[in-house]
């Protein structure tokens, strides 16, 4: 796994050529709706508008589908367990177990909702520059101390990951191979150690890297964000799918 | 050991990213400008170390580290993990975003928790302290998540005691893991550069 969720953010398609301050915010409203929704059809037709939204993106589907693995995995045991263990007069006698059949009907409904969410993420974080959405985010209001922590975070990840890469390598060459035992569980243990002492140096470092270039609390960018009227158009849309979903929701 | 989109019912998550939040303004205020870089890296490192796997019999689990963010950075050990698992959410779609409240609870509190239980070695005058209490609190700061994590399914309605049950007896074997883990870098820590473990650890990156 790794962290190029904003590989395909350079490609043109209308959901990538939205405000991400707008994208962000209504998208947000709709996964907010999503969450919220407890009848299965209206869950369904959810599903099915991210699966559009997915598509207009043009976001390539094997992308799609590889980050969508983990959420999938996840929850497939859901399936099985839930209908075994939850009581309920809608029990068949399968052998010796009481499989429930209501138990699917909310085994899929988490199911659809999780990959609905997770499909709009995507779809959200990978059609802009993972930091272009965090400044959009942080003049949404987001509390920006969390937000420069978020960015700051993000930009050492990937100097951590080639660190861990040598580390790792250093440790292969003298013949390291991971097994179930106390050996292994010491060396883990150790290399986190010692990651977290050089990481300590290295923050220090940073830090007066960012002071001498006049770092002093405050995120400064140098782009400006524009809004076109198509922006709220899509937004609307976006809505109308909203509040459709969550009226239909509690009147079915 | 994350709790999945869709999972919860929205007062659970709502409530999760109340009480989440609460904790949230309390330790950012105690928070310096300087520190808020610092943590930051701090972070990666975290973020970058659950990421390595640790075989178990046929299988392997990742690392969670929970315990050893509370005994590293103390009372901003919850900022960092909530980072971490938005970062999480947003990069890799691991958890989620509704229910990234509730998962800051459930990693977060219990970071706080080893941190106070691993403050407590002071007290004992025995050999290897550090390793000990590293243990105790990396097992700990397992085990309560995975209380956590048995919770909030549990409040989530009936049809997930199952899952429930089952979540925390998985937490078994990865507490184990996760206690020798943060006992072997606790006493690696104490060993190579002690002034991390004495609870002002950003301080201690001046040199």
């Amino acid at each position: 796994m790794h962290p190029d969720i904003d590989k395909y953010a350079h490609i043109t398609s209308p959901i990538h050529r939205w405000d991400p301050r707008v994208k962000i915010a209504f998208l947000g409203v709709l996964i907010i709706t999503i969450a919220t929704l407890n009848k299965l059809p209206l869950i369904a037709v959810a599903f099915a508008c991210c699966i559009a939204l997915v598509l207009i993106s043009r976001l390539p589907v094997s992308f799609v589908t590889k980050r969508l693995l983990p959420a999938t995995f996840l929850l497939l045991p859901f399936f099985i367990i839930i209908p075994l263990t939850m009581p309920g007069e809608t029990a068949v006698k399968i052998l010796a177990f009481s499989f429930n059949l209501e138990g699917l009907v909310i085994a899929s409904k988490v199911y659809l909702k999780a990959l609905s969410i997770v499909m709009l993420i995507i779809t959200i974080m990978g059609t802009a520059p993972f930091t272009d959405s965090l400044k959009a985010m942080e003049r949404l209001k987001m509390p920006s101390m969390l937000v420069q922590m978020t960015l700051f975070t993000y930009r050492y990840i990937f100097v951590f990951l080639m660190e861990t890469k040598r580390m790792n390598t250093a440790m292969c060459s003298r013949n390291f191979i991971k097994k179930t035992n106390l050996h292994t569980l010491k060396t883990m243990g150790n290399f986190v150690g010692m990651l977290l002492v050089r990481s300590f140096e290295k923050a220090e470092k940073i830090y007066q890297a960012m002071l001498s270039r006049g770092y002093d609390g405050v995120l400064k960018t140098f782009f400006e964000y524009k809004i076109v009227a198509l922006d709220y158009v899509k937004g609307s849309l976006v809505m109308i799918v909203c509040i459709t979903l969550f009226i239909g929701d509690k009147l079915l | 050991m994350h709790i999945s989109e869709g999972v919860l019912p929205p007062q659970v998550w709502i409530g999760g990213f109340v009480v989440a939040g609460g904790i949230l303004a309390a330790t950012v205020r105690k928070m310096k400008t300087d520190e808020l870089p610092k943590i930051s890296v701090i972070t990666a490192v975290f973020f970058v170390a659950s990421l390595i796997n640790v075989p178990l019999g046929p299988t392997s689990v990742h690392l969670l580290l929970i315990g050893l963010v509370g005994v590293v950075l103390g009372w901003t050990a919850f900022v960092s993990i909530f980072l971490g698992l938005t970062l999480q959410a947003l990069l890799f779609q691991f958890g989620g975003v509704t229910a990234l409240g509730a998962n800051a609870c459930m990693m977060g509190i219990p970071a706080l928790c080893a941190y106070g239980i691993f403050s407590l070695r002071k007290r004992f005058k025995i050999k290897h302290r550090e390793a000990v209490f590293g243990a105790i609190a990396g097992a700990s700061g397992t085990l309560l998540a995975g209380i956590f994590l048995a919770g909030f399914l549990a409040l989530s309605g009936d049809q997930f005691y199952g899952v429930a049950k089952l979540a925390l007896l998985a937490h078994i074997p990865v507490m184990i893991i996760e206690g020798a883990v943060t006992g072997f870098a606790a006493a690696f820590l104490h060993k190579v550069k002690p002034e991390i473990l004495e609870g002002n650890a950003l301080d201690a990156s001046r040199y």
